[in-house]
């Protein structure tokens, strides 16, 4: 009998998950649907701003680039793309029967939960940056708003992704029921309710832009440094229940 | 390469773990696995030691919840698996030197094979993966600088993918679901070499198949399991003994049927017979007799043989016979 024993680090753990999953779950499939959402919201927001621009002095102006933005961009393209990512990174794997590969290796779950995390932002993030911030180039306003763009959908995508990772290991349907939590609890939920309010993650998105621009989104606006905790703290109990439901998988 | 021609590859360097010298490989203690209402596998004991055991069973008999419970892939319901002295569900370590080549077709069908291997390498902390893959794509009988994609492969070569992931990092225990499933004569001879060339080494190999002639030359260790229960364990030679004892059913089809059948048993040739319209169930237990004697017979009848069909030479049946026994 061999009597020896291997050891994967932590680090190494996390890089051997972000580079596979980077790869596997960019298809071309997936590219181009998530690329037409993104540059739907960036002709309409145009359309819309440049419609006003006009007859709307700067100020008025940045309020409807900032609503638009809070009400489609980060309603919309950030929690889809966003989805469809975090969810295929264990989704996939579980799906097509591949996660044994990964399961039956000697690696600690957390940094495999991690590096599927890094991954699905690696891949999410310039889909949903580049046709958001191009809509705030296109606006000609503030550049307070491209700043507030800019932390925001880091912010929002960080913990969408940790979210939504624990969703694609809960349930092989993953898309259909983040798609149903985007509309029933962001999109609903958090608007009708105070508490729901403030577990929804869209509306740490609509806080940190409305300190960086100004525009009033929300009543009774959270701090920067609540905007930014609340969601880190999401992030991290997501990334923790995904470790623990790593581990107590039934792997095919 | 052909696999007799190539070596195995020289393990990686690990560090040495005294405690597991003496263990066995695999203790299964009545183990139990449910799923719903549906019992996969039912209060199934034994243990494996080094070399070729097959396990042998019919399609939906349990053989890959077994294995999947051996790995840590899911935990029994009731009972206890230890592989190497440790549960491989929660043990870091030992699933580090367990082999998997799961039943299921899938790979990572964008990479390369050499890729493929190289990241089984790499997860199992391999020090030089790419080095390693090649030798053990090679060890199989692949080209490692082959550029094509493993979802462009045949069957054939996803399998030997498959065992060279599995054998990456040199493991103590190999786990081989099906691997000769989709291998042509030629290619199966060779897995079948290759193995018993592992368990010559000292490596555990625990195969599973439902063709029985895969089995026979696979080794001579068996464990036997049917409807999720081990139906018979040991020596290959001890189940052929009882698969040419057990009574043998034969369709026969004449154009006087019962009258054929009359003589037969009249004879003493058959044990058992069970006729509707003109084709007859026939159970003996000495098959070579029956097949000598039903020509002559029917000739000294004046009978016309249309049909004379064994039902059950396939592996169901053995498995039927091996269950109604106890």
């Amino acid at each position: 009998m061999n009597t020896v024993s291997r050891h994967v680090s932590w680090f190494k753990a996390v890089q051997i998950m972000h580079r596979l999953l980077v790869r596997q779950l960019l298809t071309k499939g997936r590219l181009v649907a998530l690329l037409a959402v993104g540059f739907a919201y960036l002709a309409f927001a145009t359309l819309v701003v440049r419609s006003n621009a006009s007859t709307s002095t700067d100020q008025e102006l940045l309020r409807v680039a900032v609503e638009l933005m809070a009400n489609l961009g980060f309603t919309l393209v950030v929690p889809i793309v966003s989805l469809v990512f975090a969810s295929a990174a264990f989704g996939d794997l579980n799906e097509d029967s591949t996660l044994v590969y990964i399961w039956l290796r000697p690696m600690d779950r957390m940094p495999v939960v991690l590096g599927a995390w890094f991954a699905a932002v690696t891949v999410s993030l310039p889909l949903i940056l580049l046709p958001l911030l191009l809509s705030t180039l296109f606006s000609y306003v503030d550049g307070s708003l491209v700043t507030s763009t800019l932390l925001a959908v880091l912010i929002v995508n960080l913990a969408y992704c940790a979210v939504f990772l624990f969703l694609g290991l809960l349930t092989k349907n993953a898309v259909v029921w983040g798609i149903g939590y985007i509309l029933i609890w962001e999109g609903f939920v958090s608007q009708i309710s105070e508490l729901g309010g403030r577990i929804a993650i869209r509306g740490y998105a609509r806080s940190t832009m409305q300190v960086i621009t100004d525009v009033n989104l929300v009543n009774g606006q959270p701090s920067l440094v609540i905007s930014i905790l609340v969601p880190a703290s999401m992030v991290l109990v997501a990334l923790v229940l995904s470790t623990l439901r790593l581990r107590s998988l039934n792997v095919d | 390469m052909s696999v007799v021609e190539s070596s195995l590859p020289p393990p990686a360097p690990r560090t040495p773990d005294a405690a597991s010298a003496v263990l066995p490989f695999v203790q299964v203690e009545d183990v139990t696995k449910t799923f719903g209402d549906v019992v996969a596998v039912s209060k199934v004991t034994f243990s494996v030691g080094s070399g070729v055991t097959a396990l042998l069973g019919p399609n939906g008999a349990g053989k890959s919840t077994l294995f999947r419970m051996l790995c840590g892939l899911t935990a029994p319901s009731l009972g206890t698996v230890r592989v190497l002295g440790e549960n491989a569900r929660t043990n870091r370590d030992v699933r580090g030197r367990i082999g998997l080549a799961p039943q299921q077709d899938a790979l990572l069908d964008r990479l390369t094979a050499l890729e493929f291997v190289a990241l089984a390498g790499e997860s199992h902390g391999i020090a030089e993966p790419l080095l390693r893959a090649s030798q053990c794509l090679e060890y199989v009988g692949l080209d490692a600088h082959d550029s094509k994609r493993v979802g462009a492969y045949s069957k054939g070569m996803r399998q030997r993918v498959k065992l060279a992931a599995a054998l990456v990092n040199d493991p103590d225990l190999l786990i081989l679901d099906e691997p000769l499933t989709g291998l042509d004569p030629l290619q199966r001879n060779r897995m079948i070499r290759l193995f018993h060339d592992l368990g010559n080494r000292g490596k555990c190999l625990l195969v599973s198949s439902h063709v029985l002639d895969e089995v026979a030359r696979m080794g001579s260790k068996v464990l036997v399991i049917a409807q999720g229960r081990l139906v018979a364990s040991g020596d290959y030679r001890r189940l052929r003994e009882l698969m040419d004892d057990r009574p043998h059913r034969v369709r026969v089809l004449a154009d006087d049927t019962r009258r054929l059948v009359a003589v037969l048993v009249s004879r003493a040739l058959v044990d058992g017979v069970s006729v509707r319209g003109d084709t007859a169930l026939i159970d003996t237990l000495d098959i070579d007799s029956f097949g000598r004697n039903i020509a002559v017979v029917a000739a000294e009848l004046g009978v016309r043989l249309l049909e004379v069909v064994p039902t059950d030479d396939d592996l169901e049946a053995v498995f039927r016979y091996l269950v109604e026994r106890r």
